[in-house]
């Protein structure tokens, strides 16, 4: 066996700041850096109005979507340079502050439409459900990975998983984030089926979970308008946005040239940047943004079958279905799919807390792709094995090594 | 945690399996291409169940969840394309429908200018102050409202101010005209409920100059007096539609804007010289305090294509301003009709030679004065004569022997060759209210009626029409229609068609010839009347009248009367007829005392200003007010806006190099300063912004007086 890993030894000694051996994914980063490139020139496009409009500044967004992404790229930089293992390590502290900042939001956040999603602080305000689905990515991760085989049980395997995301998503529901909620709840089936829980614990959820659903768009007066109007085809918002798109045609009006930005659709720049793209850019923009979209995905999921270990692993896979998921159902509202949601679309949208999070994110994903280590099963226990003395802080990061109870694989032909 | 294992020689990824080298095994296989890791499946000859965990299942369930996501955005995409790209029409009129719409460009009107294309009228575009009264009340802000239009306008009256803010309405236009400056600095302030329009003002940039003739615009823009009223259709141009992109109701984009122009009235370009109507102007004033009449006029004709070259009234008014008496805006040479007198002995001379009813050698008996023509009528001469020629009637004014002359045409002949020179009808000339005079059918005349037409009496004419029949004379025999516009330019700058009477033969020209020169001897024969019409270095064909007014009472007032002087020069081509007429002057009353001298002053200016040779053949040098119109003379594809904006002061440098500097532009202190450093000596009328001086910039000798025309800038 040591003389097998012979070659990865030097790794063993490998503190997480020490030098990398593989780059990190430039797929990932190229379609990050274009995704936001674009976003900025069109949030500039479609908020100069709305800026005069009310700040009396047409850069007033500009500027201060450029400061996010400034500062989104440092955090990306400097995520993407961090042993990712670390948050294997801290996702309970991590888990526990994003709840916290969920439960604070309810107490003290700024009511905007009805909905308390904000802590404010001067000019510059926080969105802890943001936040809180990148850290519930990481938590699930990390609880998946430590669960190994026992995600295939009920009780030990399905139920804190669920247990966790359902409390995170009542918290987020308590803000009136309906799309977030279900966001999350799709991360969390998303990962839960690809560490290979039973598929029948997932229909179950779904099933389950659609009464509450279909209670809460029905119960709340102004999701039951929403459904109502894009049922009906009347809501003035998608409709705008349609007509943004439409008028855009093959080519588009040209950059700067919309229109639909003159008070015509609410929210161009943040959660309808993609009618923005289309009017301006054409079918073309909204198909380049599509494939970038695709991109960063694959990109994820690529990450995620090379990754070093398990956390990884899941960890690339639950983040980049985040980014898809979220585009989709962002694109999915824009484009007249599903009734409307409060759903950015990643890196275009306008907004500094998607968007630090979302780098964040790209961040981790990075640093995943440049992990020293090919994915091994038994990557804990052999470095206990090679450096016992170390072990103490490896199996600290490795929770879940040598557990006795873990489902073992059986011969076909025995039952379990 | 995972110490418990951590001896245990297995993996992690089949930690039960049977034998534990297999399980190795299965560790390489998992670190293996996937191509060699299908013995997880069979291992030993024993089929092993794989493990949910298991690194290809993990992987394939990734490689799903990006299928399914990609799949989605594949739908997506071919929604985005059905929407863009198939549906575009649909939704691109959708847009275009809310986000484009026709909103009236308001005409703006065209300029007046002289002939010389010196701006007499034009419109501007000023900025209005536009008030919210309700929302300034609402928020208590009206003291500080008050204060800062206050500032701007320390003119204003406060008591108007908060009157207006003290309505309860949501829109209030102010009075006060802003500068472009003063708008910069109130939308500075950001006040609430105080906001700025742009309204069109119509300006007359020279003022009281011709100002009856150019007229003036009433309130809603349209015009109500001369030549603003009468060229109203050329003027005032079309309101044109035109599409703009709103946002949120408010005009944002213009797309396809008419060029402004093509909202724009016509140019209209009129016959006065601003020169020749500046001096008649100084002279009428002059005129004026010196007769104190009740109104007096002057026009000047040129009698070969009935150009009115000026055209002056008294009392005047300023256009830019309020009239204090409706009486100022009467232009008298136009819109008054008086009993012409002596003046149409020359027309019934004419008349009587051209049909050969009198020979020109003939003499009449005068009757030493005084003549009893029926039972209850008498006529009388100023002058007691016994025989008198033709010409020498003319020249004495003889009312007697005029009424002989008409005899041998009788009443009917006399109406029939009245109207031929066309009186008892509107002058076709494009002011407003022009009279036709009165001039009743000669079956209604009285026997004394008859007589007194003759010379002028019973019968009225304005002083336009009394001009333009003695232009027939002037101009061998033929009647042009006096006019004052000369051309109408569209804003390209291309000339309207516009139809004019043909002139028409009234009398023969040797007819015509031989009664200008019998007017002649009215200046210069000693029996003359009008000596006092003697113009330096030129002959003069011209009439005196003196014409007693009808009074109320009937018959004719003893001490009331018309004066006027109508003259022709040079007598043997004449240039100019200039006509003064006199209303009820004060302190004299024979055309010859009151409005010859007039004519006279008037005449030398405008013959030196239009170069006429003189007699001896010698040039008059050019009278230095050509200035006026020479130093603003534009080319033909003129732009008024360059014409009517003086530069404002300091925006243009001082010119002064080699001798006499451009003043205009400059301010008062500014001007004086320029002098100095020219070594000129300022002389400044007016104040405000210098429009004119008198003296051409250029060489100039050194200490001489130059006069400047200063106007404040609106």
């Amino acid at each position: 066996m040591d003389g097998l890993r012979g070659h990865a030894a030097p790794d063993e000694d490998a503190t997480p700041q020490a030098p990398l051996r593989r780059p990190m994914d430039p797929w990932l980063f190229a379609a990050v850096f274009a995704l936001s490139a674009l976003g900025l020139v069109t949030v500039y496009s479609a908020s100069a109005w709305l800026g005069h409009h009310q700040h009396r500044d047409w850069q007033y967004f500009l500027w201060r979507q450029a400061g996010f992404l400034g500062l989104g790229f440092v955090l990306m930089l400097v995520t993407s340079r961090i042993d990712y293992r670390l948050l294997r390590r801290f996702a309970p502290h991590l888990m526990f502050a994003a709840m916290a900042m969920l439960v604070t939001v309810l107490f003290v956040g700024q009511e905007i439409n009805g909905a308390r999603r904000w802590i404010r602080y001067g000019s510059l305000g926080l969105q802890p459900s943001e936040l809180a689905k990148v850290t519930l990515a990481v938590f699930l991760a990390a609880m998946l990975a430590r669960q190994g085989e026992r995600v295939r049980s009920f009780r030990t395997g399905f139920l804190p998983v669920t247990f966790v995301a359902g409390v995170t998503m009542v918290l987020v529901l308590l803000e009136k984030d309906l799309g977030t909620t279900l966001l999350l709840g799709a991360l969390t089936l998303v990962m839960l089926f690809v560490a290979g829980t039973r598929a029948s614990y997932v229909v179950a959820a779904v099933m389950l979970a659609a009464p509450v659903i279909w209670y809460q768009i029905l119960g709340v007066d102004y999701r039951r308008g929403r459904l109502e109007e894009f049922l009906s085809g009347d809501s003035y918002q998608v409709q705008q946005g349609l007509i943004a798109i439409g008028s855009g045609g093959t080519w588009g009006l040209g950059l700067g040239n919309g229109k639909q930005k003159l008070g015509f659709l609410p929210e161009n720049h943040t959660d309808f940047v993609l009618a923005t793209v289309g009017e301006e850019l054409g079918f073309l923009g909204i198909a380049a943004v599509m494939i970038l979209i695709a991109l960063v995905v694959w990109r994820g999921i690529a990450i995620a079958r090379i990754a070093e270990d398990r956390f990884g692993t899941y960890l690339a896979v639950g983040l980049s279905s985040l980014f898809g998921l979220q585009a989709l159902v962002n694109m999915a509202v824009v484009l007249e799919v599903i009734p409307a949601k409060g759903i950015t679309l990643p890196f275009l949208s306008y907004g500094g807390s998607s968007m630090l999070a979302g780098m964040v994110a790209v961040g981790i994903l990075l640093a995943i792709s440049r992990s020293p280590d090919p994915w091994r099963w038994s990557d804990q226990r052999s470095r206990n094995r090679v450096k016992p003395r170390r072990g103490a802080s490896k199996r600290a990061a490795e929770p879940d090594a040598g557990k006795k109870n873990v489902r073992r694989a059986q011969p076909i032909g025995e039952p379990a | 945690m995972g110490s418990g294992t951590g001896a245990a020689p297995m993996s992690e990824a089949n930690p039960s399996a049977p034998a534990s080298g297999l399980g190795a095994g299965s560790v390489l296989g998992g670190r293996a291409p996937a191509g060699r890791a299908r013995n997880l499946l069979q291992r030993g000859g024993e089929l092993v169940r794989p493990m949910a965990t298991d690194l290809r299942a993990v992987r394939t369930r990734a490689a799903v969840v990006g299928t399914v996501l990609a799949l989605g955005l594949l739908g997506l995409m071919w929604r985005a394309w059905n929407i863009g790209v198939l549906r575009h029409d649909h939704f691109a009129e959708l847009g275009h429908r809310q986000q484009l719409r026709s909103y009236k460009v308001e005409a703006s009107r065209g300029d007046i200018v002289d002939r010389g294309y010196i701006a007499l009228a034009v419109t501007d575009r000023v900025h209005k102050v536009v008030v919210n009264p309700r929302l300034i009340t609402a928020r208590g802000t009206t003291d500080d409202v008050v204060t800062a239009l206050l500032e701007l306008f320390p003119d204003e009256d406060e008591a108007y101010l908060r009157e207006e803010l003290a309505r309860d309405k949501a829109y209030r236009q102010l009075r006060m005209s802003l500068s472009e400056e003063q708008a910069a600095r109130l939308r500075e302030r950001g006040l609430d409920g105080v906001s700025l329009e742009q309204a069109p003002h119509r300006v007359y940039p020279r003022r009281t100059l011709a100002a009856h003739v150019v007229g003036r615009v009433a309130a809603g823009g349209k015009g109500n007096l001369g030549v603003e009223y009468g060229m109203e259709e050329y003027l005032r141009g079309r309101d044109a539609m035109s599409r703009a992109y709103f946002a949120r109701g408010k005009k944002l984009l213009v797309e396809g804007f008419p060029d402004p122009d093509v909202s724009r009235g016509n140019t209209v370009v009129l016959t006065i010289d601003s020169a020749i109507q500046n001096m008649a102007e100084e002279a009428i004033d002059e005129l004026v305090a010196t007769w104190t009449p009740a109104s007096a006029s002057i026009v000047v004709l040129d009698p070969r294509n009935g150009e009115v070259l000026a055209m002056a009234s008294r009392p005047t008014f300023d256009p830019n301003h309020p009239v204090e008496t409706l009486a100022q805006t009467v232009n008298h040479a136009v819109q008054s009709d008086f009993e012409p007198g002596s003046t149409m002995k020359a027309i019934t001379v004419a008349a009587a030679l051209e049909t050969g009813a009198v020979r020109k050698e003939e003499s009449f008996f005068c009757e030493k004065g005084k003549w009893k023509y029926t039972e209850d009528h008498s006529i009388s001469d100023t002058k007691p004569s016994e025989w008198l020629s033709v010409s020498e009637i003319l020249a004495v004014s003889s009312n007697i022997c005029t009424t002989k002359i008409y005899e041998r045409l009788d009443k009917q002949h006399l109406h029939e060759w009245v109207r031929r020179f066309h009186f008892g009808e509107r002058p076709p000339i494009e002011v407003s209210g022009a009279t036709p005079g009165v001039l009743a059918p000669w079956q209604k005349w009285s026997d004394i009626q008859g007589a007194n037409v003759s010379f002028g009496q019973g019968m009225t004419a304005s002083p336009l029409q009394v001009a333009a029949a003695f232009a027939v004379l002037a101009n061998e025999g033929s009647y042009v229609p006096p006019t004052l516009v000369r051309k109408i330019l569209t804003p390209e700058g291309d000339e309207v068609p516009i139809t004019r009477p043909a002139k028409q033969r009234v009398v023969r020209a040797a007819t015509a010839k031989t009664v200008l020169e019998m007017l002649e001897n009215v200046v210069h024969s000693d029996k003359g009347t009008g000596k006092n019409a003697l113009v330096q270095g030129y002959r003069v064909a011209g009439k005196t009248s003196t014409a007693q007014k009808a009074s109320k009472q009937g018959g004719y007032a003893e001490d009331e009367y018309f004066a006027s002087f109508v003259g022709a020069i040079p007598a043997r081509a004449p240039q100019v007829v200039i006509l003064v007429s006199v209303d009820l002057p004060q302190g004299g009353h024979y055309g010859n005392e009151v409005a010859a001298p007039t004519f006279a002053v008037l005449a030398t200016r405008v013959m030196e200003h239009l170069g006429v040779p003189r007699e001896d053949g010698s040039r008059p040098a050019p009278d230095p007010i050509r200035v006026l119109a020479s130093n603003v003379k534009l080319a033909e594809g003129f732009t008024p806006i360059a014409d009517i904006e003086p530069a404002l002061p300091g925006e243009r440098p001082i010119q002064v190099d080699g001798g006499l500097p451009d003043f205009t532009g400059l301010t008062i202190a500014e001007a004086i300063d320029a002098a100095d450093e020219a070594g000129v000596v300022l002389q400044p009328v007016g104040s405000g912004i210098a429009v004119m001086q008198d003296v051409p910039p250029g060489p100039v000798e050194p200490a001489s007086v130059v006069q400047v025309f200063f106007e404040p800038p609106r």
